[in-house]
């Protein structure tokens, strides 16, 4: 079995509620104690609803949020919450609101360029604009993007221009927080299909954040489902949508509102007019 | 078939202006509903699925005005009505629930409050009935031990019981026809399924009709009896729920059930659809998903005409026979 790349235990994360007007001041325990690893190369997805830990657990492995207790392991060695530079290079995120995850003064292209050079990327201003027009080539986005503004898009470029800033310093472990839920249906299916062709060509490993098991399925290997903090489920896709062995498991799953079969022959053509008798 | 006269609601060649611009962003939207029955609309954002919900409850946002056609709820002409007119049909005939129940509840009033200042709003009830009828209505919404949730206030509530907060002010001033405009797009999946059955248990008990308006095939597919799909301010294609998803008549409509990712298909199985959808005041000559569609041919782009097809059907495809063919003939 290969070494994973990124290796959680014990996870803990706690809140400290406030003062409300009610006077009581508790504890909020968003994660509960979490176990699980993503191998290299693999999409794992953590699963659940609303409150139920998922997004919280990929913020301490982007290191946006401290644990209360726990470790991460990264390719071997511990994550700190005081990461050295390479360690913040090679997790990236990219977020469920495209329209906020970009910096709307700058333009695509002078974004892109100074995170090429504050990574090192690129060794001269002329290499940072080639690659920066490669990143684009390689989200679907036209070259015309480099020098216009975040405001210029749909929200679905906009997804993709995120997907190319994270991409751009050579992450090796990609973390999305529900990438397409924001989108519309026929935008959020070439966005799927953008990051199901990235992990096919680059390799990508991916940590992917959904309430949406049928999101799952398009793109993951092996899925944990969360609720209330704590992992009640994990298998491949497969065995967790097919057989599940968590009540909750089978409660989202009864839950999820799906279509009929559509009953055409899509292979159907009109037949030439000369061909029919 | 239902006669004009059993139509609780009736929107034909509905036309949609803002402001002074000289295009319609809805551009000849016709459907109607009778009383039992949920009838969807389904679309993505910018197809005018909410300004057409908004259109039939008289509320539309300034600057966006009826530019032609007619909608009839009840036998009221909302187009033509007076203020007064549109006030009484949306404190009796008509009840609309949101989006986010929480912008749509005042955060600093006891919920039971609020239900009994909508059930007030009608006239004809006294501060205590409409009390007693607000305790009714959070019992009948779901709410156990109703007249102790009276007191209680928005922020203490999940956000599955804040919409049905909604639903009780809504159906406070005993409407026949309720709005609803993506009610649980905001809410978790097994959330979701709740309201949707709760939703559905007021039209079969009270008898009402409910307008549904979601960018979700899936919710669509779970209470609709009846879906309208609108692209680019028109309704391209309507009929009963199972044989247009199951086989559509509308390339958009096929279109948008091969992008939608589902349990029972890989990625492979997903395609996405091509170009982009027009932009705000964009020349639409004949069909407006013509420049996307695969089935397209030179006549789709001067000409679109919105007809019956038979079996309670209607779409807006010149190539509906083709459509028709690959489900092997059958409706």
């Amino acid at each position: 079995m290969t070494e994973p790349l990124l290796d959680v235990r014990d996870l803990v994360v706690t809140f400290a509620s406030g003062r409300g007007w009610g006077g009581d001041r508790g504890r909020i325990h968003a994660v509960r104690g979490v176990d699980f690893s993503v191998r290299p190369g693999e999409a794992f997805a953590l699963v659940g609803e609303s409150g139920s830990g998922k997004s919280t657990t990929a913020k301490c492995v982007v290191g946006l949020q401290k644990p209360t207790r726990g470790s991460i392991t990264f390719a071997g060695a511990p994550l700190d919450p005081a990461r050295d530079h390479g360690q913040r290079r090679a997790i990236q995120m990219i977020f469920q609101d495209p329209y906020s995850s970009l910096n709307p003064r700058m333009t695509i292209g002078a974004a892109l360029i100074e995170i090429l050079r504050v990574h090192r990327l690129a060794a001269g201003r002329e290499a940072a604009e080639r690659r920066a027009a490669e990143l684009l080539d390689l989200v679907g986005m036209p070259r015309s993007a480099l020098d216009q503004r975040p405001r210029a898009f749909s929200g679905g470029q906009r997804q993709r221009l995120g997907i190319a800033r994270a991409l751009a310093v050579e992450p090796s472990l990609l973390v999305a927080d529900e990438p397409v839920s924001a989108l519309d249906v026929s935008i959020q299916a070439s966005v799927l299909l953008l990051l199901k062709q990235l992990q096919r060509e680059l390799g990508l490993t991916m940590l992917f954040i959904s309430h949406d098991l049928a999101v799952v399925r398009q793109l993951c290997d092996r899925v944990a489902v969360m609720a209330d903090g704590l992992i009640v489920e994990e298998g491949t896709v497969g065995q967790v949508l097919t057989e599940p062995s968590a009540d909750f498991t089978r409660t989202l799953l009864a839950a999820a509102t799906d279509l009929p079969p559509l009953d055409l022959d899509l292979e159907h053509r009109q037949p030439k007019q000369r061909s029919t008798p | 078939m239902t006669g004009p006269a059993e139509h609780l609601l009736s929107v034909r060649g509905l036309r949609l202006r803002v402001g002074d611009e000289t295009h319609d962003v809805v551009r000849g939207a016709s459907l109607h509903a009778a009383r039992g029955e949920v009838v969807g609309i389904a679309g993505e954002s910018g197809s005018g699925k909410s300004l057409t919900l908004r259109a039939i409850a008289g509320l539309l946002p300034t600057g966006v005005a009826v530019a032609g056609g007619d909608i009839e709820v009840d036998r009221v002409d909302v187009v033509r009505a007076g203020p007064q007119v549109l006030r009484r049909l949306r404190g009796h005939t008509v009840g609309m629930v949101f989006q986010e129940p929480m912008t749509a509840l005042n955060p600093t009033m006891r919920i039971g409050r609020q239900i009994a200042e909508a059930a007030m709003a009608r006239g004809d009830l006294s501060r205590s009935q409409a009390r007693t009828r607000a305790v009714e209505l959070l019992e009948r919404v779901g709410f156990p031990e109703p007249a102790r949730r009276y007191r209680q206030f928005p922020h203490q509530l999940s956000g599955g019981m804040r919409q049905r907060v909604v639903i009780a002010i809504a159906l406070a001033g005993n409407p026949s026809l309720l709005l609803c405009d993506e009610p649980t797009t905001a809410l978790d999946a097994t959330v979701t399924l709740k309201i949707l059955d709760l939703l559905a248990d007021l039209v079969r008990d009270l008898g009402i009709g409910i307008v549904f308006v979601t960018h979700d095939l899936g919710v669509a597919a779970r209470i609709c009896d009846r879906i309208a799909v609108m692209y680019a301010g028109q309704v391209v294609e309507e009929g009963p729920t199972e044989q247009l998803l199951r086989r559509p008549r509308h390339p958009y409509t096929l279109a948008l059930l091969r992008a939608v990712p589902t349990r029972d298909r890989d990625i492979d199985g997903l395609r996405a659809i091509p170009g982009n959808p027009p932009q705000r005041g964009e020349e639409l000559p004949g069909c407006a998903f013509a420049p996307r569609c695969e089935y397209a041919e030179p006549e789709c782009r001067s000409e679109v005409e919105f007809v019956p097809i038979g079996a309670g059907r209607s779409t807006a495809c010149r190539r509906h026979p083709l459509l028709a063919a690959m489900a092997g003939g059958t409706s």
